[in-house]
This record gives structure tokens, C-alpha cells and sequence, in this order.
């Protein structure tokens, strides 16, 4: 059985958020990124204790969307949030 | 300076010569390629011509007075130097005022506004001679950038041809302020309006000089400044416009300042 990915947040991110926005900066790389309302609230809640569809269902409530046509941009936001290195490599990310 | 050689060239004999006394310190026989040329008016033609300082092409200061010139190439090179230090943030922003009133305008701006002229004065906004601002780790507030430079310590009132009271709408921070509002370009933007303090805030980081020395701390002061500010973006495009739109920002800040006074 696949257990689903529980993203995760790295902890040593320099996070300032502005008016339901945010700014990121990653101190490993020196890349800063900001991230609109919708990628924020993602942020916020990849704590490693949700999957993506848990976390698209509590943007869905946030948002007031549907949650089908939010768990599309709820994933792409993780993948990127992957690809740029922003979340733990380790501890969500198991496949059993 | 460091293990960086730097070559600056000027048209002026009796410039370089200051440019000998103010860097001495710093002098080598190493050969570079000019990174600096200042083109200085030495009166040849008929009326004023402004004296200039380039940054390869780009112009990064233009003043009736060679003073102001002298000043920005010293704050300039001083500007290599800020990365390493952790005794405040240090920003690629200028800081204009009307007034008591700041705005922090990116550094590309200070140099595009100073070809509008008399314009500026008549518009009632300074320009700053530095095109980098220090910003207090405690308070957020812009502060005078220190003297970095081991230059001796009355030359810069030795320039040549310096002339103070030429008219020209540039000056130095000499106390503490705090920023009133913060201006951002953004392509494509044909008008100003007010903007995203995120966004602001991103901008002001990707131009801190020494973020990774500071890191979080950084992030954190940068993050006070724009809540504590009005955040505007503009994206129009001739110097005329963009002077329009600064204007439209100090008054802006103007007008507030005075409804909270008489709130």
C-alpha cells in the first residue's frame, strides 16, 4: 500500500508574511521567492501532518472553491514548492 | 580594494588629481579597464553642462556640481564593502524626500530622475547622492550610510569646481528617518497605484546587500519597513512620467500625514 506524501516545510526557511502574502527566503541557497494568498495558505499548511488532498480540502474551505478545480493548484503549488527545495526531503515523503 | 582592482577614468586633469588625493589609500599599478569614467564640464562650452558619472555605459549620477559626482563615486565604492557588514541592512535603494517625507525608489530611478533637471526642484523632491540606504536592525529606520572608505577626512570639500549652490536637487541624509513610502518598478504597469507589501518587500530583499550575512534578521527589518509604510508600484516609462508619479507619491503621503494630524 502507497501511503499518500504529507508535505512538509523545511524549518530553517526566513518566512515574512505581508497581508496574506508571503516572502521566502532560503538561507542554504540564497533564493527568495514570494508567494501569492492561494501558495501562502499552501505554505502554511504543508506542516507534514496533512496529504495534498487534506491540504486542498482546507484551502477549499479558506477560499470557498470547489475543491476538485483547487486540488489541481494545491498539487502544482507542492510540486513547486519541491522543485525550489522548500520542503523536507524526508519524514512525509515515505512510500510503504 | 580587497583583491578587486577597480579602474576609474575621468576627462578632467585636476579631477584626477582628487581622485589621487581621495583614494590613495587604495592606489595600485595594477592595469584595469575603466569600470568608472567621470566626464567633467570644465566650462569649454557656452553655459552649464552637467558633469557625469558612469558606471560602464549606465549613468549613475548627473549634477551641475562635480561635488555631488565625487560624493556618489566615494558611495559607490564604498557600496562593495556592504555585504560583509552586520551593523544594519543595506539596500540598492535610494531614499528621495519632499520635505520631512522619504520614499525609497529603486537605484536605476535616482539616476533616471536626475536628467529631468530643474524640474525636480520645481517639484519640491531631493535626490539622494547615494544610491544605497542603511536601515536600522532595530527600528527599520533609514540612517546615514557610514564612512567606509579610508579617504582623508576633508577632501571630499576639495573637489574641483564644486559648486553647492548650483541648483541641483540632490542631498545626503544627515539624520535618521523613517521611510514614508516605497516604490517599486514593475514592467508593464502604465500608471501607480498602490501595491503589494509582499511585493515590496520581495523587491527591497533581491537588492539587500548583505542578506546572506544577515539572514532572517534581514528579512525581518525589511518586513517592518513595508508594513509600516504605503507601498506603490509604477511601471511608466519616461523620466517625466516617472517624475509625475513620484510627485503623485509624496503627495499622496502628504495628504495622509495630514488627515491623521487632524484625525
Amino acid at each position: 500500500m502507497t501511503r499518500a506524501q504529507r508535505p512538509r516545510v523545511r524549518d530553517d526557511l526566513h518566512v515574512v508574511e505581508l497581508d496574506g502574502e508571503a516572502v521566502v527566503y532560503d538561507e542554504a541557497t540564497g533564493d527568495l521567492h514570494h508567494l501569492n494568498a492561494v501558495a501562502t495558505v499552501v505554505l502554511d499548511l504543508c506542516d507534514g501532518s496533512a496529504t495534498a488532498r487534506e491540504v486542498a480540502q482546507d484551502v477549499a474551505a479558506a477560499f470557498d472553491e470547489a475543491p476538485p478545480d483547487v486540488e489541481r493548484h494545491v498539487r502544482r503549488c507542492i510540486r513547486e514548492f519541491r522543485s525550489v527545495g522548500l520542503l523536507e526531503r524526508s519524514g512525509g515523503d515515505r512510500r510503504g | 580594494m580587497g583583491e578587486t582592482t577597480i579602474g576609474i577614468r575621468t576627462t578632467s586633469p585636476a579631477f584626477g588629481a582628487w581622485l589621487d588625493r581621495a583614494l590613495g589609500a587604495y592606489r595600485t599599478e595594477t592595469a584595469a579597464d575603466p569600470e568608472y569614467s567621470i566626464v567633467i564640464d570644465e566650462g569649454a562650452g557656452r553655459g552649464r553642462r552637467f558633469n557625469v558619472l558612469y558606471q560602464g555605459v549606465g549613468v549613475v549620477s548627473r549634477a551641475l556640481d562635480p561635488g555631488v559626482v565625487a560624493r556618489s563615486l566615494l558611495t559607490e565604492l564604498e557600496a562593495r564593502l556592504l555585504h560583509e557588514r552586520d551593523d544594519a541592512v543595506y539596500i540598492h535603494y535610494g531614499l528621495a524626500m519632499s520635505g520631512a517625507t522619504t520614499a525609497l525608489i529603486p537605484a536605476w530611478l535616482v539616476s533616471y530622475l536626475a536628467g529631468t533637471g530643474r524640474r525636480l526642484s520645481r517639484a519640491g523632491i531631493t535626490l539622494p547622492v547615494a544610491r544605497w540606504v542603511r536601515l536600522d536592525t532595530g527600528s527599520g529606520v533609514a540612517t546615514p550610510l557610514p564612512r567606509v572608505l579610508e579617504v582623508p577626512g576633508d577632501v571630499i570639500h576639495q573637489v574641483p569646481g564644486a559648486a553647492p549652490d548650483s541648483g541641483d536637487a540632490y542631498d545626503d541624509l544627515s539624520e535618521a528617518r523613517p521611510v514614508d513610502a516605497v516604490v517599486t518598478y514593475v514592467e508593464g504597469m502604465d500608471t501607480i497605484a498602490g501595491g503589494s507589501r509582499s511585493r515590496a518587500a520581495y523587491h527591497l530583499a533581491e537588492r539587500t546587500a548583505n542578506l546572506r550575512t544577515l539572514g532572517g534578521s534581514a528579512m525581518a527589518v525589511l518586513g517592518g519597513v513595508v508594513e509600516r509604510a504605503h507601498c506603490f508600484e509604477t511601471g511608466l516609462g519616461r523620466p517625466q512620467q516617472m517624475l509625475a508619479a513620484l510627485e503623485a507619491v509624496f503627495q499622496h503621503e502628504k495628504t495622509h500625514a495630514l488627515v491623521e494630524e487632524n484625525a
